[in-house]
């Protein structure tokens, strides 16, 4: 049982990390109808920030200029390059956030180069044991700040005048622009939304024993699964997706270790997510929509 | 008139149509005749030359890689290389060519190793530095049709198996075992006083080698017991599951047989849960960027290593760093970098043999690479390269790893019976 909530509480807070970015995915999937691939490589290259800044100055000013300056880099990749887009095929904006997705890569490569780097997340390597259960203090913090950030993500969208125009712009773009919410600045708003949660992931990704490095940004594309599991759609779905995969990540590679040569758990977030697919194409929270041809 | 004028019509609607096809056959042609050196001719100096050779260059391939989970070592490993090449050059080069290494990323993954292979195969003599063992599994046939002479810098026993593929060190297989061996008597295992030893690798077929070669090796050991071998994926992030068998399985001695990619949280999660074995690493399970990390926790931290460290005091790390300081001066100092240099002493040394055999074709350097002694001035002990299919030498030794990350001997170069009898076991 000890090593059930052992590796439960591992799970949750891996999950955690993955429902952050996937929530990040989703939210500028509904606010902007962009399916950003290239938000791995922002949860990379915010992980790289705060360290990088944590050479100057404690690690909570250095998280808060990170999210200052990963935001404003989110906005203007926006403005820059994907608000030309609209209109164009959904093609052409995958294309083009993977090219975006490439070059921060390389921009990650070019500044710190290829090698590992220490931790960027806010504790250390210390513990707290409850019963027989060791509860490292980074899940902790992971999973504490996870929840902190989902509950104000949540006032925020219910009870702020941003929130609402955010929803009703993910709802229906016309209508808000008929109600005159500003659409541009709703889609700014989503990805600098995006970009903060992306910060909070990339260290939380980056907390001991892990460490910052160029490999971060794919790491962050495991929450994909998370989102089509939760549906694309769905704030809760991402989280709920994110645990999901999480859990399946960790307790299976310990529960699943002797199928398929100890590899089964790094396929089965996607044989999960194939099922979701099947099943519920618009994933477990995600809403039906219907099309009027 | 009308007729003609039709046929003619009907003649070049059939060559515009045949055009794309006609050039498409036409560069395919003129790709499989290769370049400029496309057969074996002598030169002026009467030393014969193939592919990859003129009167002024020796072509040389590495493919390795640059932007890819191993890119830190592998880069390493490359300026290690090149510098070495840069010395040799700057000495003259070899038979009066200069040394000119073509630099292919491969991501470390085997379709792109594939595509770079293609596209450098031709123009080259020799490949000092290929890595990756699935990268190296996936270009092996095209290496011994095109009779390629390759060192892998994967240096597990998989490689020697390979026809036209060689490595200049002991494998990873003898340094675990080595290292096996070696916590047993520190630790004075007997009959009376057994020891449990757990050993972690990767969940593929190369993991299960060496998983294999330390069990071997401690049914060879009188009290030794392997009581765990979890496996990872080269995609987990937690290794929650991992530390808990470890910590489960009362082993006090853990051989690592994972990159350093994994190394932090192994070692960084099984201090979390109150788990702190004595950890022995092979060479490819440490990097110095890890003692950040890892800081307070690697006091009983062993590199079981078949190669030299940086700050050794012997000639062959002197023209290293003598190298690195004129060549690479930006470049901080990396274990890895020796394991370059190692490639480019002995991708010298075959050259240089084949300069005086006056054969410097594939075929000319694949003869020479037969029988060779290599000295590497001291980083390892001096090992023949035999007929390429066998393990050149069974030496490694011990060493700590201090607040930089840098690895300290701790014993001298020894081998291992234990080692002998496996290799003879497995045939090499």
């Amino acid at each position: 049982m000890a090593l059930f909530l052992q590796l439960g509480f591992q799970g949750i807070a891996l999950g955690m990390v993955y429902g952050l970015i996937a929530l990040g995915f989703v939210i500028m999937y509904k606010g902007s109808h962009t399916f950003n691939f290239a938000h791995g490589e922002i949860v990379a290259l915010g992980a790289y920030t705060v360290l990088a800044l944590m050479a100057f100055m404690p690690w909570g000013l250095a998280f808060l200029f990170a999210v200052v300056i990963m935001v404003v880099l989110a906005v203007l990749i926006e403005a820059v390059f994907l608000r030309r887009m609209v209109g164009k095929s959904v093609t052409t904006v995958v294309l083009a956030t993977l090219g975006i997705s490439i070059m921060l890569h390389q921009a990650i490569l070019m500044i710190w180069g290829v090698g590992t780097h220490g931790s960027a997340g806010p504790v250390g390597s210390g513990t707290v044991t409850v019963g027989s259960v060791v509860l490292p203090w980074s899940g902790i913090a992971t999973i504490g700040t996870s929840v902190v950030v989902l509950a104000g993500l949540a006032y925020f969208f219910q009870k702020t005048p941003y929130g609402l125009a955010l929803r009703a712009t993910a709802s229906h773009q016309e209508a808000a622009l008929a109600q005159g919410i500003d659409v541009r600045r709703m889609f700014a708003l989503s990805w600098g939304l995006a970009a903060f949660l992306a910060v909070v992931a990339g260290v939380f990704l980056a907390s001991f024993p892990r460490v910052v490095s160029p490999a971060l940004g794919i790491v962050a594309l495991l929450a994909i699964p998370a989102i089509v599991i939760g549906g694309m759609d769905s704030l809760v779905g991402a989280i709920v997706g994110g645990l999901i995969v999480g859990l399946i990540q960790v307790m299976g590679s310990y529960y699943l270790s002797d199928i398929g040569g100890g590899r089964l758990h790094e396929v089965l977030p996607y044989i999960v997510m194939f099922a979701v697919l099947v099943v519920r194409p618009y994933g477990l929270f995600g809403s039906k929509s219907i099309e009027r041809v | 008139m009308w007729v003609k004028s039709q046929s003619r019509r009907d003649v070049l609607k059939m060559l515009r149509k045949a055009a794309p096809a006609l050039a498409i056959a036409t560069m395919l042609t003129l790709t499989a005749c290769g370049g400029s050196a496309s057969g074996d001719s002598a030169s002026a100096d009467g030393v014969k030359t193939g592919k990859g050779v003129s009167d002024s260059e020796i072509n040389l391939a590495i493919l390795t890689d640059y932007s890819g989970p191993l890119a830190q070592p592998a880069t390493s490993g490359s300026i290690g290389l090149e510098i070495k090449l840069d010395q040799v050059n700057a000495a003259g080069g070899i038979c009066g060519r200069q040394l000119v290494l073509h630099k292919m990323d491969t991501k470390y993954d085997p379709q792109v190793t594939t595509q770079q292979y293609r596209a450098i195969a031709n123009k080259v003599v020799m490949i000092p530095q290929l890595i990756g063992t699935s990268s190296l599994m996936a270009v092996k046939d095209s290496i011994a049709k095109d009779d390629l002479p390759t060192f892998s810098a994967s240096l597990n026993t998989a490689a020697l198996k390979l026809e036209d593929v060689a490595i200049y060190t002991p494998p990873f297989e003898v340094e675990l075992i080595n290292g096996l061996v070696w916590a047993a008597q520190k630790a004075g295992a007997s009959a009376t006083n057994p020891l449990k030893v757990a050993v972690v690798a990767p969940a593929d077929e190369y993991g299960t080698g060496y998983a294999d070669s330390v069990k071997f090796a401690a049914e060879q050991i009188p009290g030794v017991e392997v009581v765990a071998s979890p496996t990872y994926s080269p995609a987990d992030n937690d290794f929650t599951a991992q530390a808990t068998e470890l910590k489960n399985s009362g082993a006090t001695v853990v051989i690592l047989a994972n990159t350093m990619a994994q190394t932090a949280g192994l070692v960084g999660q099984s201090a979390q849960l109150g788990y702190s074995p004595q950890w022995i690493g092979y060479s490819g399970a440490w990097n110095a960027a890890l003692a950040k990390p890892l800081a307070g926790l690697t006091d009983n931290f062993y590199v079981s290593a078949s190669y030299g460290a940086l700050n050794d005091d012997v000639q062959g790390i002197k023209d290293m760093n003598a190298a690195l300081a004129q060549y690479a001066p930006n470049e901080k100092p990396s274990n890895f970098q020796v394991a370059g240099w190692l490639s480019g002493t002995a991708t010298a040394a075959v050259l240089e043999k084949a300069c005086e055999n006056k054969d410097l074709t594939r075929e000319g350097v694949l003869a020479a690479m037969q029988d060779l002694d290599i000295d590497f001035g001291g980083i390892l002990p001096t090992v023949n390269l035999g007929t390429g299919d066998s393990i050149v030498s069974y030496q490694s030794r011990m060493n700590t790893v201090n607040a930089d990350g840098l690895l300290i001997p701790t014993t001298d170069w020894a081998e291992t019976d234990q080692a002998r009898a496996w290799g003879e076991a497995n045939g090499f």
